[in-house]
């Protein structure tokens, strides 16, 4: 912000200290009432979900079972809200004549640092999308990571060269997604049914839990590729 | 579970939360911004939710921070420019 605005950023007027008080007093008159608050045993879904996800999803990590296998259906809709996302973004960021400058004069350091870095940042993001049936993570987290290498790389001075592959990667994996989801319906019977069979001898190993690792190294690699593509928007610069 | 520790952690989060709002100058902004995050997540961790505390990290923290700064970089630049 310029100086002229930089000198009065002060957010205190009347009226929002009457909106503070006002909340504040709603907040604290509601508050005994959710801190004192038991629910009927019977009504809690939680404790019930718990007990039966890994014994019908064959995943021990009880959220990612309740993510991908009970709700898969509303994770395939999140995923097409991030493809949304990116493509608003695109649509608004991206037109025109743009050139995407590799940042000016990248730090000694940080030019140094991405080869050391990379690495343990691919390596953990793959890790964790892998293991998400087994470990706490999953293919959003790990997705996450996997991006922040290329993150690093484009602040390192790097650029996204194959724009196309990227998005065709996205694209792809996304209909993939919804493949393995509706063949669902022939082999297994019901949407994002089961195709390979639980075997409960391998419960807890890499190579169990059904069709939730494979789903969420989609999801992964979906995640991943459209957080890229965003920074690379974000990157653009219109010429003018 | 929630511990002094836990305590002293929102009590910080709550404060950095009205600077960041409140601050003069756009980069302790997104950088009071970033600890909201960071507290954030040991908060989950604490509170024996670590998926949540992984989301929180990679995006709250990571993501969100850098998106910013680059933001504010990319804005700088073009104010620079202007004057001069």
């Amino acid at each position: 912000m310029s100086s002229k605005l930089g000198k009065k950023r002060l957010f205190i007027s009347p009226m929002h200290l009457l909106w503070a008080i006002v909340f504040g007093g709603l907040f604290f008159a509601i508050l005994p009432a959710i801190s004192g608050h038991e629910s009927i045993r019977s009504e809690r879904v939680g404790e019930s979900l718990l007990v039966q996800a890994p014994a019908q999803s064959g995943a021990p990590n009880a959220v990612t079972a309740v993510v991908v296998w009970f709700r898969g259906l509303d994770t395939l809709g999140e995923v097409s809200v991030l493809f949304l996302v990116a493509a608003a973004l695109g649509m608004i960021l991206g037109r025109g004549k743009n050139s995407t400058e590799p940042e000016s004069k990248p730090n000694e350091i940080v030019a140094h640092a991405k080869t050391l870095v990379l690495p343990h940042f691919m390596l953990t993001g793959l890790y964790i999308t892998i293991h998400g049936h087994l470990t706490p993570g999953g293919g959003f987290q790990g997705g996450v990571m996997a991006a922040g290498m290329a993150l690093l790389l484009i602040l390192a001075g790097d650029r996204v060269k194959h724009l196309h592959a990227l998005h065709f990667l996205e694209g792809l994996v996304g209909s993939l997604y919804a493949l393995v989801a509706i063949s669902g319906i022939w082999f297994a019977g019901s949407f994002l049914g089961n195709l390979i069979p639980i075997k409960t001898e391998a419960f807890g190993t890499l190579f169990s839990a059904g069709i939730i690792p494979v789903l969420y190294i989609f999801i992964g690699i979906k995640v991943g590729t459209e957080i890229i593509s965003i920074y690379d928007n974000f990157q653009r610069r219109e010429e003018a | 579970m929630i511990t002094v520790f836990g305590i002293l952690l929102m009590a910080m989060i709550a404060i950095s939360a009205v600077k960041a709002i409140t601050t003069t100058k756009l980069i302790d902004s997104v950088l009071f911004f970033s600890f909201v995050g960071i507290g954030a997540t040991i908060l989950f961790a604490l509170m024996k939710a670590p998926d949540v505390a992984l989301t929180e990290a990679a995006v709250g923290t990571g993501l969100v921070t850098l998106v910013f700064l680059s933001t504010l970089r990319r804005t700088s630049e073009q104010e620079h420019g202007d004057e001069q």
